[in-house]
């Protein structure tokens, strides 16, 4: 068995059972499920089939570098395998959870790894060179261009970053969610969700058919949310009016019960 | 290219700022020039860039468009193709089973791809749906732009030519937003790109097949170009009588085993596509039938804009015959290059599209994701022949500059902004950040999403709401509501009529959403809804928006300011 195919089952093995055994959880588990999911996802499966549908009596281009080659089958594989694959999750009863997820990408890639240690050596060895290799299309970047790319990386990452900090700049007045639901026996949910950006104080009064029932005075912060249940009996007009201390705008609200 | 990215970075954050001032608009022009610059500048230089540099280019400008798009739409998905697939994602998380209802883009359950590989992710992953979808969206941007390499370098024989001919494709109007967002044709891209790629010199029968099933099932119209571009191979190879030669009597089985695969799909799993597409096709054959529209192809926008459109599609028009020419004298024995060739011819059809049908802008513009790929390699083709041999005879003056590059650096400029000007997103939102009623990503705010929400978990899942454009698209994706979008005539006029009544009861509509907004904004879009035939006035009066307090049967549950929303009495099931 050659080391690679070795390598590879091993990652492969790990990754499903850091899946298998892991579920929610913290950052930790988060980044380990990255770690893990990520590449039996987009890499180990077209890994894994290459050397098995790149055989050596149809390999690559005769312009065509082996790097270039070998980059764009092995996710491009692996998206075809999860593309496919799912069409089969889901004519079984359990569909595409995480367990049939990772026992399908696991089986295929440690099916096309056991198949590829079956090939004759020399078809595998043929099939990941071509009839000729163009100048430098194989070969990994050295020397000042790891700096290049490292600086590029980061100019990149800095004009990310600097999208998601400003994603958070539009220009939003705020506002306030306020809401009257008929539930069910004679009953309404009545609540407020405040969407400005600091704490607010609000003034809510309830009405019914001519007069007030009830008031409040509560203050909410952004995101915060006030509810209550209110009686609201069969044939009664309830109204609810929504004001910011001192500001003349009003939401407004009415259901009849 | 990565300081491109940092510029045009900075003018969609002044945009969010609230200062999307001219210096800024500038400030993106000047990104984008960074960002293609160094491509066309080793393109141009006298050397030309080698093997692995062609490809590290080509790449790395992919990745970067990539990141322009992410830029802009940092945070969630904006674009309403990407809520659309964001619903169908939903529906496969929450089920775990494919084909679930989605009331946005119902075609979109019957080619799940692009949402089983996102849910593969968020499942084993954890990550939140955004995040996933852009890895996936992302990786096939720079796959797709691998596999063209590929395809360009083997057929055009030279690095350079190659690198050109993706550089003129990424010019085309919906490189670097449309087709990299958050939608079933961005993966399908790069699906098709390697189906193509394994079918060069010699088909590699398993990947080939893999990938053509793959691309069937993630997006129709790119099958359907696949089949295309396999059968003009196949007629090509005709053509020149070499049916034996290059096994382009495999091209002719591939190709009946692409449509095969695409009739026994939509057969079996997506018959709601032909009636999906129907509409479309009806639009096309306007082309060729008494269906005229005048002036609908003429491209919207400043004059700046229209100028650079049209200044473009005119390069090339005039390229492509120089190309043809070139491909004839030092290809014509290439069965690939040929094709390439006879497939640009499709620009000038899908010129005639944009001035003659009826939404032909849309229509055209959308067809120019496909026939760039011929028009890149054709212009290519030109550039490195006829064309630099012209002009190295009339530039003028000779005493300044023999040399043919600031002629060809001028082309490439028209291009792309040429292509920009034509492209997603329009003029008026190419900086982020200003509020448009109903205006794509300009329409979607913090309190459209708060009201989608708050819909979801106050009234659950499932409901059957009216709504203009924009909160459709929300109620539908982050709501997770079975909305409906072109009820305008329930909206438009001063009172309720018997006839709104049946409508409404006819659509089992059990909610009512208004956007008061509507009332303030002219359309910046045309209309405020899904259907793009509705006639409200715009704006629409505010007595139109506001007679539902006074309609029996409304209540009025939820108001946020500027949207409110009512409980409509006696509403049936979903039809």
């Amino acid at each position: 068995m050659r080391r690679d195919t070795t390598v590879t089952a091993a990652v492969t093995v790990a990754a499903a059972i850091v899946l298998l055994l892991t579920a929610g959880g913290g950052a930790a588990i988060t980044v380990l499920r990255i770690l893990a999911g990520l590449p039996l996802i987009l890499i180990l499966p077209g890994y894994a089939l290459g050397p098995l549908m790149l055989p050596a009596g149809s390999g690559r281009p005769t312009h065509i570098g082996p790097l270039l080659w070998r980059a764009m089958w092995v996710p491009g594989l692996s998206l075809a395998v999860t593309v496919l694959g799912g069409l089969v999750l889901n004519l079984t009863s359990v569909g595409l959870t995480r367990v049939s997820w990772t026992t399908l990408l696991t089986a295929v890639t440690l099916a096309a790894l056991a198949a590829s240690t079956c090939l004759p050596a020399r078809r595998s060895a043929k099939g990941t060179r071509g009839p000729r290799t163009p100048s430098g299309g194989g070969s990994w970047p050295t020397g000042p261009l790891v700096g290049y790319a490292a600086a590029a990386l980061a100019i990149s990452g800095a004009a990310v970053g600097l999208a998601v900090a400003s994603a958070g700049w539009e220009h939003s007045p705020g506002f306030a969610q306020l809401w009257l639901v008929p539930a069910a026996s004679g009953e309404a949910g009545l609540g407020v969700r405040s969407a400005y950006s600091g704490a607010e104080t609000f003034h809510l009064v309830l009405r019914g058919d001519t007069n007030a029932l009830l008031s409040w005075d509560f203050t909410l912060g952004s995101g915060q949310t006030w509810r209550r249940t209110i009686s609201a009996p069969v044939g009664q007009h309830l109204t609810a009016r929504l004001t910011i201390t001192g500001e003349s705008a009003a939401e407004t609200v009415a259901i009849n019960g | 290219m990565a300081a491109g990215v940092l510029v045009i970075s900075a003018a969609y954050a002044a945009g969010r700022h609230g200062s999307p001032g001219s210096a800024w608009h500038a400030a993106y022009w000047l990104g984008e020039a960074l960002l293609f610059g160094p491509l066309a500048w080793r393109l141009l230089s006298r050397s030309g860039p080698g093997e692995s540099e062609a490809a590290g280019l080509v790449l790395c400008a992919a990745a970067a468009t990539y990141l322009v798009k992410v830029a802009y739409s940092p945070a969630a998905f904006r674009f309403p193709d990407e809520l659309e697939h964001l619903r169908t994602t939903s529906n496969l998380l929450s089920s775990h089973h494919l084909f679930g209802v989605n009331y946005l883009l119902p075609v979109s359950a019957f080619y799940p791809g692009l949402e089983e590989v996102t849910g593969a992710v968020v499942t084993l992953t954890g990550l939140p749906v955004f995040t996933a979808g852009l890895i996936v969206a992302g990786l096939a941007h720079v796959l797709f732009a691998a596999a063209l390499f590929v395809v360009f370098r083997q057929v055009s024989g030279s690095p350079r030519i190659a690198a050109a001919a993706c550089a003129i494709y990424a010019t085309n109007p919906h490189y670097q937003v449309f087709d990299a967002i958050y939608g079933y044709q961005t993966l399908a891209l790069a699906f098709f790109g390697l189906a193509l790629a394994a079918a060069l010199d010699r088909i590699r029968w398993v990947l080939a097949v893999t990938m053509i099933a793959a691309t069937v099932i993630t997006h129709h119209v790119t099958s359907y170009v696949l089949a295309g571009s396999l059968l003009l191979l196949t007629g090509v190879g005709a053509f020149r009588r070499r049916f034996r030669q290059y096994g382009f009597l495999s091209v002719a089985i591939l190709a009946a085993a692409c449509l095969g695969l695409v009739v026994l799909w939509v057969a079996l799993a997506a018959p709601g596509t032909v009636s999906y597409l129907e509409p479309t096709v009806r639009g096309l054959t306007g082309v060729f039938t008494s269906h005229r529209s005048a002036g609908s192809g003429a491209p919207a926008g400043p004059l700046t804009d229209q100028l650079a459109s049209y200044a473009a599609t005119a390069l090339i028009m005039i390229g492509l015959p120089f190309g043809w020419w070139q491909i004839w004298r030092k290809q014509r024995h290439n069965t690939w290059a040929l094709a390439l060739g006879a497939g640009s011819s499709a620009y000038y059809l899908a010129a005639l599209v944009r001035v003659a049908v009826p939404d032909g802008s849309e229509l055209a513009g959308r067809s120019l994701t496909f026939i760039y790929i011929p028009v890149g390699y054709t212009l290519a083709m030109a550039a490195a022949g006829p064309v630099r041999a012209l002009l190295r005879r009339i530039t003028v003056p000779r005493r300044i500059t023999r040399s043919s590059r600031p002629a060809f650096a001028a082309a490439a400029g028209i291009l792309l902004v040429g292509g920009i000007a034509a492209g997603w997103p329009p003029y008026w939102e190419r900086l982020p950040g200003q509020y448009f009623v109903d205006g794509f990503e300009s329409g979607i705010t913090t309190e459209g999403i708060a009201a989608a929400t708050w819909a979801r978990t106050t009234l659950g899942p499932g409901q059957r709401i009216a709504a203009d454009f924009t909160n459709y698209l929300l109620l539908g994706s982050y709501g997770d509501q079975d909305p409906v979008g072109d009820l305008d005539a329930l909206y438009c006029g001063p009172g309720w009529t018997d006839d709104d009544e049946a409508l409404a009861n006819q659509q089992a509509i059990g909610y009512l959403l208004v956007d008061l907004r509507m009332s303030e904004q002219a359309a910046v879009t045309g209309g405020y809804f899904a259907d793009s035939s509705a006639v409200c006035p715009s704006p629409i009066p505010r007595q139109d928006l506001t007679k539902f307090d006074a309609v029996p049967g409304f209540d009025r549950v939820y108001d946020s300011g500027n949207i409110v929303i009512y409980a409509r009495a006696g509403a049936q099931d979903a039809p």
